[in-house]
């Protein structure tokens, strides 16, 4: 809080201020003296009313008033009425949800993380060639031509070969062949 | 098959019956009686309406100072509330509905007293809304602590109806019925930096109002 927000102050002696907010409030009022003047003077505010909240009490007993909506609900039988239901604005809602909302955001990175990793089995070294089968095998042969993800591959996959798409591994499998 | 006994309960019996089906309702939460409201049982809704019949009441006294006028208020936002009840959503809080009915209705009696042109009214305006409170002259003896109590309530009643009735609900709210900003902001239907903002300078007019006493 580097100015003299001083709506803030209201904020902080309610206890409505969370986390950094709140410590950087604390902070600044200890450090500017104008604002700790005014947060003081918040407190007796507040002091003062809490010490003598109204005494209220509604003159009618309790039967006697029951009575009396009773009364008027059955004069006004026919009408219903619909009032909309208090809710925040979204910025609000967002504001006051912080802790689900940020449980909700690290669950769906771990969910995406967890089905990137799943599509990507055999990417066991980094900077492995992929390569993925072409459906079209080349006329009278057992070989399949491969596309791969990057543009110099040229290699054709020979039916019988095990299958892996790393090159390399494929390249490994193909070393061992016996002739 | 045996005739069932349908003998109809004596006047103690029902009393019991009666006090039992009562003892009940104290003991269900809010949620529960307005399922029983949403149902049709009116007996609950007047288990509600004695819960809240006070709080409702001061909130409206708070705004309008008048005690007629806040019985009266008070009496529609229940009835009001009856009629709306279908419409309630079971997970929201059922006091913030209600302190919303009651809120809005009192604003628009203020706001139509306000309009009608009196003498008081004048004089009102003419008056340095700024000015602090007259408080008794030091000479007096020294008041008890009750009487000085009861003396700072009506300095403190004085000023608060000097606030607008969008200031006064909000330190109504905050400081006598302690709701949060959010629920504040749900009943008086603003934002919560709203609710900030106007808290924040009903009390700096209080300062003013009560600086004799503060």
């Amino acid at each position: 809080m580097k100015q003299h927000n001083t709506e803030r102050l209201s904020a902080l002696a309610d206890g409505e201020l969370k986390g950094i907010n709140r410590w950087l409030a604390r902070r600044h009022v200890r450090h500017c003296p104008q604002c700790a003047t005014e947060f003081a003077r918040i407190e007796r505010v507040r002091e003062t009313l809490a010490a003598c909240p109204p005494v209220v009490e509604m003159s009618d007993s309790a039967d006697f008033f029951w009575s009396k909506i009773r009364r008027e609900i059955a004069a006004r039988e026919q009408e219903t009425i619909s009032i909309p239901m208090p809710r925040l604005s979204l910025a609000d809602w967002l504001q006051v949800n912080r802790g689900i909302l940020a449980t909700v955001t690290s669950a769906l990175v771990v969910v995406a993380g967890s089905l990137l990793m799943l599509q990507q089995p055999n990417a066991a070294h980094p900077g492995a060639v992929m390569v993925e089968r072409v459906d079209t095998v080349i006329p009278n042969t057992v070989a399949t031509p491969l596309k791969g993800s990057e543009s110099d591959v040229a290699v054709i996959w020979v039916s019988g070969l095990e299958w892996t798409p790393d090159l390399d591994q494929m390249r490994e499998c193909f070393d061992n062949i016996e002739t | 098959m045996a005739a069932r006994r349908t003998e109809p309960l004596n006047k103690p019996a029902r009393a019991a019956s009666k006090l039992a089906n009562q003892e009940v309702l104290t003991e269900l939460s809010d949620r529960e009686l307005v399922e029983r409201c949403q149902r049709g049982r009116l007996e609950a809704y007047g288990e509600l309406v004695n819960r809240y019949r006070n709080r409702v009441y001061a909130l409206a006294l708070g705004m309008v100072r008048n005690e007629q006028d806040a019985t009266d208020l008070c009496q529609e936002t229940f009835v009001k509330g009856w009629q709306a009840i279908r419409g309630f959503k079971k997970n929201a809080s059922f006091y913030t509905w209600l302190y919303r009915i009651t809120t809005n209705l009192c604003i628009d009696h203020v706001r139509r007293r306000d309009r009608r042109p009196t003498v008081e009214f004048q004089e009102a305006v003419d008056q340095d809304t700024d000015a602090g409170i007259e408080v008794p002259p030091s000479n007096q003896p020294l008041p008890t602590d009750e009487v000085r109590r009861r003396e700072l309530r009506e300095l403190i009643e004085a000023a608060l109806e000097r606030l607008s009735p969008e200031h006064r609900i909000v330190v109504q709210l905050r400081e006598f019925d302690g709701l949060d900003y959010s629920a504040i902001a749900k009943v008086v239907g603003c934002s919560m930096g709203t609710v900030m903002s106007r808290l924040h300078y009903a009390r700096k007019h209080l300062q003013k109002l009560l600086q004799k006493v503060l």
